[in-house]
């Protein structure tokens, strides 16, 4: 309320409403509802058995029916034949109308068959049609246990999937241990360029350099990783280049295992490695790298213990970056990946719009959130920052 | 000493390898698409180097789906600017005038977006406007974007206020501003170049996104995901096509971009030689203070 | 003419602070009015409050006898001066000083015509059209006045405007100051932790302490007369002889200190047992040669400044700190050196006895 008041007064009653409610729109309808709604529908899953059963009773309930009708409408013919044969008409004409409106009835004996025999007809379909009556409403009443079996429900099914499937819970771990390498990668490689930029260069080549770096990023990533299918494939560039220098005789798969998706995505990720590192660094004070060679410390040494932990804040963020691209990136491996190399993203993809199944797929996108959160929490735990030092 | 002389000079003779090594990584493979785009293969393929040709441009610039997709795209991208620098700005208000607790907490919300895994984004936006009877499209499409692209612009606006001396504000008011003539004669204008480079951020996170806008652009196409399904079902070097234009335009943008700056810098130098001038004049005119009273100030 | 501005009782609280304290207060139309204060001391508070950018907790502000409370600092006929001077970067120094014409809706020929003549007033005339990042720092204070000027305020706020310049720039200022304030009759309330901003330019000057205004005052009554112990030591220099009141003659009180006892004027008419500081200054203190003064004390000499014209000397008072002595140098001082014994006296006229009170800690 305190503060309510202070925006009113500095800003005055138009702009603090549009503040507040610009704010309250973002926050609660734009990233908090959606969230929670998505966890909710995540724990929303029906009982396959059930409503396979509903749908196998419902199928049978059908049947009767038609059968029911069909019944009775050879019960109505056999009461028209019944009725002409006391009234001395011929039956003739009356059959021939009748096969046209149910063909069935042309299958049964005609001509010959006196006035009782189709009365026994009949008493045996009234009879029948009895029975059937009766299943009909046996599985109305088995329906409605059932119907509230296969109902949706609240419970923890569609994450028990995850666990129970073997598949699924490979491909799960695999992308996370390759999103993994995929960070460290990156950060091996983009250390180095991230000091040279920030500490090494001149700084008109440092300028140049960084322009140089922005290039390639602000080309989209479905180019970028295209860029790599084209090097990567079977009869590929490196291939090849390969096969002409002699080095293998055989072009290699890359794209049939996860080198290729992770060779990919270190190259579309690398900038949101080097542009957080490069910012932390870049605020050291040149003279403690200057005082620190002064003291004679080797250059390794320099690096482990002066710009290091200066840049934590910085490796933190690229880490938290990288990875969360990595784990969530839907479009490397849909392009470099081959059938055996399917990325968690993938599988969350198809439960929507192949399986069709929200729920499940909500559980498998939630499984995917918590881990970056937990991977989040672990590096600003390794690394000593708060949360007010990411994003910056 | 020379060992140590030595040890430099390998230490320079290593990064000067890493760095051609890690810039011939950056951009080999965007010469490879390059070089594909004008060789006359059906496949992409820069070697062996079959014949020079333009087909593929004129390819490109007959595919219907692809344009009417980058159509989408833009509709999207103006959708994203709009949305995130109203949104952005809102934000970046809020956070710096705000110094309760609640501000730690809001701060957290807001930029949660961008350490969410993008698919997150778009499958949390589908499901919500799903419940309320929307189905997904070029607005949920925008919507998504929107979530994290507003934190960007937010960030960008929050490191520009920082630099902004609230004083300002009070002066106006005091001289006699309303708040809304504050805002737009004061606060606005400092936060125009912010506005702009916003807007331009917020358009290229939209028109190159594709993790979010798969899950909510529904049976609509926008270019990236029309370019997801070119490289995976139907490749020809018309992607190369395209790549080509992308990596023409931001090599012309850097170029003037890099001129711009070393422009500016020129700029810059003079305007300190002019307020250095200034300063001498100042002490010449202070020295007859009484002067300055020649005049009463209201008859 | 300026309005007068009154403070009634007012009081300031943020949270559990309370920056300013119960204060009552009016300033004279046209007059110019300075608060004088350390850091802290709720000074800017007041000036906030007058110029409407908080309303007190308790209390009134009125300027030309209108409560104030819930107008808003747009709304005020008062201008304010930004210790930063706060002019808008992104406008040409004639927009600046137009800004608060702009506002309030008036033509720009007429606006550039207004700026113009106040450019004029301001002695840069022509420069108009200069980037305020141009200017110097002498002239941003001046754009700065003019822009404030421009809105033809009735009360002008000035919050240390002069602190971001140099000493000889500062001096220059005070003049110009102090002499658009009488040209112009606006009502000046000026903030400073400067006393010598304070004396030289002032009517009147409020000294506050932690959030109290402790004396309001003519400059030279601040300074030959200050009616607490902080005020005596604030402005200027004093030596302090703690001691307790023995006796009352007239309006003069003698009080017992560790060293000897000291008649001194009793403003604050104590009575006989009150805890008293006796204060003098140290160009009124002297050597004895000869006649007798009301007051004296043997000492020994610690440590000799010499200035040029005068020199200070510092003697062994009470406690751990010395006693300062101002001594012109006209006359042979040559016997004076470290260790040697002296007495100093005071005339009971020139030492005022104040009761126990907080010393300012800005005191050498």
């Amino acid at each position: 309320m305190e503060a309510a008041r202070d925006f009113l007064r500095r800003y005055g009653g138009l702009m603090t409403a549009y503040i507040f409610a610009g704010c309250g729109i973002w926050m609660i309808g734009m990233i908090v509802l959606p969230q929670l709604l998505m966890v909710e529908k995540s724990l929303i899953y029906a009982d396959k058995a059930a409503s396979a059963q509903v749908a196998m009773t419902r199928g049978e309930t059908d049947r009767l029916f038609v059968e029911m009708g069909r019944a009775e409408s050879r019960i109505r013919e056999l009461d028209r034949q019944i009725e002409s044969i006391e009234s001395g008409e011929g039956g003739e004409q009356q059959q021939s109308t009748g096969s046209i409106l149910n063909p069935f009835a042309s299958q049964s004996p005609q001509s010959a068959l006196s006035a009782e025999e189709l009365e026994a007809e009949m008493a045996a379909l009234t009879a029948r049609i009895e029975t059937i009556k009766q299943e009909i409403a046996e599985n109305d009443a088995a329906l409605k246990d059932l119907m509230v079996e296969a109902q949706p429900k609240y419970g923890f099914a569609n994450y028990a999937e995850l666990i129970a499937n073997d598949l699924n819970r490979a491909i799960f771990f695999k992308t996370i241990w390759s999103s993994v390498m995929v960070t460290f990668v990156a950060l091996v490689v983009c250390y180095p360029i991230a000091f040279y930029l920030a500490k090494a260069a001149p700084s008109e080549q440092a300028a140049l350099l960084m322009l140089a770096l922005v290039v390639p990023y602000w080309v989209n990533e479905i180019l970028r990783t295209f860029a790599w299918l084209m090097i990567l494939s079977d009869g590929g560039i490196l291939n090849s280049a390969l096969l002409w220098l002699g080095a293998i005789s055989e072009p290699i798969r890359y794209r049939a295992g996860n080198a290729a998706v992770v060779i990919g995505m270190v190259y579309a990720y690398i900038l949101f490695m080097v542009f957080p590192i490069y910012n932390t660094i870049d605020t050291l004070d040149r003279n403690q790298l200057e005082a620190a060679r002064d003291l004679g410390a080797p250059w390794w040494r320099i690096h482990w213990r002066v710009v290091i932990p200066h840049a934590k804040p910085g490796i933190a963020v690229g880490c938290i970056m990288t990875f969360m691209l990595a784990a969530g990136s839907y479009a490397v491996p849909l392009i470099l990946g081959g059938t055996q190399s399917k990325w968690f993203t993938e599988i969350i993809y198809d439960n929507f719009y192949e399986a069709n199944d929200w729920g499940l797929g909500s559980a498998y996108a939630f499984v995917l959130l918590a881990t970056c959160i937990v991977f989040i929490l672990a590096m600003m735990k390794l690394f000593r920052v708060g949360l007010q030092d990411i994003a910056k | 000493m020379t060992g140590r002389l030595d040890s430099n000079a390998l230490l320079r003779f290593a990064t000067r390898g890493y760095l051609i090594l890690f810039f011939a990584y950056m951009f080999l493979p965007l010469v490879f698409m390059v070089i594909a785009a004008f060789n006359t293969p059906g496949i992409p393929r820069a070697v062996p180097f079959e014949g020079f040709t333009l087909k593929w441009f004129s390819r490109l610039f007959a595919n219907e789906p692809l344009w009417s997709a980058v159509l989408n795209s833009l509709i999207i991208g103006i959708g994203v600017i709009c949305l995130s620098i109203f949104l952005g700005l809102a934000g970046a208000l809020l956070l710096t005038r705000l110094h309760t607790q609640a501000r730690t907490f809001i701060y957290g919300v807001l930029v949660s977006p961008l350490l969410t895994p993008g698919i997150i984004l778009g499958i949390s936006t589908l499901v919500f406007w799903n419940n309320l009877g929307v189905g997904g499209g070029l607005l949920l499409a925008t919507l998504a974007q929107s979530t994290f692209i507003s934190a960007y612009c937010m960030l960008l606006f929050m490191a520009r206020l920082q630099r902004f001396d609230h004083d300002l504000e009070e002066a106006a008011l005091d001289l006699g501003a309303s708040h809304q003539q504050v805002f737009w004669k004061i606060t606005l204008p400092f936060l125009k170049p912010t506005v702009l480079t916003g807007a331009v951020i917020a358009f290229l996170q939209s028109f190159e996104n594709f993790n979010t806008t798969v899950f909510a652009i529904g049976t609509d196409t926008t270019m990236t995901i029309q370019l997801a399904s070119m490289a995976r079902l139907s490749l020809t070097p018309e992607v190369n096509a395209l790549a080509v234009i992308f990596i023409g335009l931001t090599v012309v943008i850097a170029i003037l971009y890099e001129l711009k700056r070393r422009a500016e810098r020129i700029k810059q130098e003079m305007q300190r030689e002019a307020a250095a001038r200034a300063d001498a004049e100042m002490i010449e005119t202070v020295s007859e203070p009484a002067a300055l009273l020649a005049k009463p100030q209201r008859a | 003419m300026g309005q007068d501005v009154q403070l009634e009782s007012v009081t300031m609280r943020f949270g559990d602070f309370t920056a300013v304290r119960d204060a009552n207060l009016t300033i004279q139309a046209g007059e110019f009015f300075s608060f004088l204060g350390p850091s802290g001391c709720g000074k800017t508070t007041i000036l906030r409050m007058v110029s409407g950018f908080i309303d007190p907790s308790e209390g009134a502000v009125r300027i030309g006898g209108a409560d104030m409370r819930g107008i808003g600092p747009n709304k005020r006929p008062t201008a304010l001066i930004f210790q930063n001077l706060a002019l808008f970067p992104l406008m040409k120094v004639w927009e600046n000083i137009a800004f608060g014409l702009e506002v309030r809706g008036v033509g720009k020929a007429e606006r550039h015509k207004k700026a113009e003549e106040l450019l004029e007033l301001i002695a840069l005339p022509g420069q108009g059209d200069k980037m305020v990042s141009e200017l110097s720092g002498g002239q941003k204070q001046r754009v700065a006045i003019a822009r404030a000027l421009a809105v033809e305020p009735q009360v002008l706020l000035l919050d240390e405007p002069l602190s971001a310049l140099d000493l000889k720039l500062r001096q220059h200022m005070r003049a110009e100051l102090r002499a658009i304030q009488r040209a112009t009759g606006v009502t000046f309330i000026y903030i400073t932790h400067d006393q010598g901003e304070a004396l030289t330019m002032s009517d009147r000057v409020g000294v506050m302490s932690a959030g109290v205004i402790e004396q309001v005052d003519t400059p030279a009554n601040i300074y030959n007369d200050p009616s607490t112990a902080f005020v005596a030591t604030f402005v200027g220099e004093n030596n302090p002889f703690h001691g307790r009141v023995v006796e009352t003659p007239e309006s003069f009180a003698v009080i017992e200190t560790g060293l000897g006892r000291f008649r001194a004027r009793n403003k604050a008419r104590m009575a006989v047992g009150d805890s008293a500081i006796v204060f003098v200054r140290p160009e009124r203190c002297h050597l004895v040669n000869g006649k007798t003064p009301d007051n004296a004390f043997a000492t020994k000499v610690d440590r000799i400044d010499l200035e040029g014209a005068y020199l200070n000397l510092f003697v062994k008072g009470e406690g751990p700190r010395d006693l300062i002595v101002h001594l012109t140098n006209d006359q042979d001082l040559s016997f004076l050196s470290p260790g040697a014994d002296v007495q100093i006296g005071f005339s009971a006229e020139s030492a005022v006895a104040l009761p126990e009170g907080a010393i300012s800690r800005e005191q050498p």
